[in-house]
């Protein structure tokens, strides 16, 4: 336990010493809120409406865009093959990597929750911890799959493309979890109406963190 | 020479089952289109099941094969079992580009749109994009070991998405019910329709097996291709 | 009392057309590659007589 949290501490160093990719994922996911104001025909459609779809379509390409950079790095600085070397449990490597993209990932989506705050004209405060939960929940999900096909794609020529197109059909079903709990948070509706999502939200973090632990040693081990 | 002889039976295999498999589809035809009554609330459009559910079992068999051969790979490390799954890989692609151009051609005159975000129409397009990944990593992997291994988690993972697929779509769905006007496939089918299916279902699997034979022997032949070029260089 | 179906064999006529087109094409690419691959290996056999 101690050395996944001592890899995950490892890597969000990392992370945080290139301050670049954390600022360029920030002011990524900024910019697509912009972009999707104007890709909208306020008189048509209501803020409220569109919010939560909004809301996860930027945090899914920027969770996109931070993964890839985030491995990216460690190619550059070789220090994954020096950590292969270190009796090291492949689980614990892998887990120290997922939270470690886990806390890139999540700061990005907690400064951007703000900004959809301030440019949709939304109220999260109501249901914060309901809206948390679901973030961490489907980013889990995300960053899961995420891990895995970004320390693949990393290793080809192409990995800006390619991550995308093996991860994006991975992250709809908890997009579609997070989008409808989400939905019916701001709607103030019951958490009866919800449990179905959330349980699916659950069911795919508990199977896909387990499945690709299990991989995981297949993506790093010669 | 004989290694190469031994991929050209297997290829030569390969296309003589095909072909006899698009004979059978031949066969498929006259019987869909002589044999099977015309469904009275659909039409003759209705005969498009014929083909758009026989290539949709083709799919998911090719790609359940994929994810099966992966994980036996990962375990028994045997690289037939990563040259099958890239055959199937090839040969699923296919069955969904007819998956994918049917489906939609079967749903505007039944349902009146072409597109529809049902379970079946959903899931053949997530298939399609899956064998897509699926290909395009192969693609740019050029370690041979390294690609087996990368394709094999991307093949396990992508067959437990399939079910999360139809988990989501189903639960969109029973909570944004959407107005059904006719059903494609009735309760309960007369003989005619039910043995034309059968009928068309061992075509399409037919095809399959002929298909991945041929793109088996290819890839065979084509490693094999590079191994003798790389001890001539030597 | 005896409704007719709709008239709509044209929808039909393009599923039973694009069908053997995508199919009986992958199988001429099949086909194809292996034409290829022996011409190759009849070529390459030549010199080394």
């Amino acid at each position: 336990m101690r050395l996944v949290l001592a890899v995950a501490g490892k890597d969000v160093r990392a992370e945080l010493r290139s301050r670049t990719a954390i600022l360029s994922a920030l002011v990524f996911a900024a910019l697509v809120l912009v972009v999707f104001n104007f890709a909208r025909d306020p008189t048509a459609l209501s803020a409220t409406a569109l919010a939560p779809s909004v809301l996860w379509v930027t945090f899914a390409l920027a969770a996109l865009l931070a993964m890839n950079r985030g491995f990216t790095i460690e190619r550059e600085n070789g220090a994954l093959d020096g950590l292969l070397l270190a009796p090291v449990s492949r689980e614990a490597l892998f887990l120290g990597k997922l939270l470690a993209n886990l806390a890139f990932v999540g700061s990005v989506e907690l400064v951007t929750l703000p900004l959809f705050t301030l440019f949709f004209n939304v109220s999260l405060w109501p249901r914060l911890p309901g809206i948390l939960g679901t973030t961490v929940l489907a980013t889990i999900g995300f960053v899961a799959v995420g891990t895995i096909f970004s320390a693949m794609a990393v290793r080809t020529r192409h990995a800006e493309l390619l991550l995308p197109v093996l991860l994006l059909p991975f992250m709809v079903p908890p997009l579609i979890g997070a989008v409808q709990v989400t939905s019916r948070l701001l709607a103030g509706r019951p958490w009866s109406e919800m449990l179905g999502w959330i349980r699916l939200l659950l069911l795919y973090d508990i199977v896909f963190v387990t499945l690709c632990t299990l991989v995981f040693p297949a993506v790093v081990d010669d | 020479m004989e290694q190469y002889g031994n991929a050209d039976r297997i290829i030569r295999r390969g296309l003589r089952l095909s072909a006899v498999g698009l004979l059978g589809l031949l066969l498929v035809y006259v019987l869909a289109l002589k044999y099977t009554p015309v469904e009275v609330r659909q039409g003759v459009a209705q005969k498009i099941f014929y083909l758009h559910v026989p290539a949709a079992w083709s799919a998911l068999l090719a790609f359940s094969l994929v994810g099966l051969t992966g994980a036996l790979y990962l375990w028994l490390q045997d690289p037939r079992l990563d040259r099958f799954a890239a055959a199937s890989a090839e040969v699923g692609v296919t069955f969904s580009a007819v998956m994918l151009t049917t489906g939609p051609i079967w749903a505007k005159p039944i349902w009146g749109t072409w597109w529809t975000w049902d379970a079946r129409l959903t899931l053949t397009l997530f298939l399609f994009f899956l064998f897509v990944g699926y290909l395009a990593l192969r693609a740019a992997l050029h370690d041979p070991a390294e690609r087996a291994r990368f394709s094999a988690v991307v093949g396990i993972l992508g067959l437990l998405l399939v079910p999360f697929i139809h988990l989501s779509v189903y639960l969109f769905r029973t909570l944004h019910p959407q107005p059904i006007v006719l059903k494609p496939s009735a309760p309960s089918l007369p003989p005619e329709m039910l043995r034309t299916l059968l009928v068309s279902t061992l075509v399409f699997t037919l095809l399959y097996i002929g298909f991945v034979t041929a793109r088996y022997g290819l890839a065979l032949a084509a490693e094999r291709r590079e191994l003798e070029e790389g001890s001539d260089v030597r | 009392m005896f409704a007719e179906p709709p008239q709509n064999g044209g929808y039909m006529l393009a599923a039973y057309i694009v069908t053997p087109v995508i199919l009986g094409g992958y199988w001429v690419r099949l086909w194809r590659r292996n034409a290829n691959l022996k011409r190759r290996e009849r070529e390459e056999q030549l010199p080394k007589r």
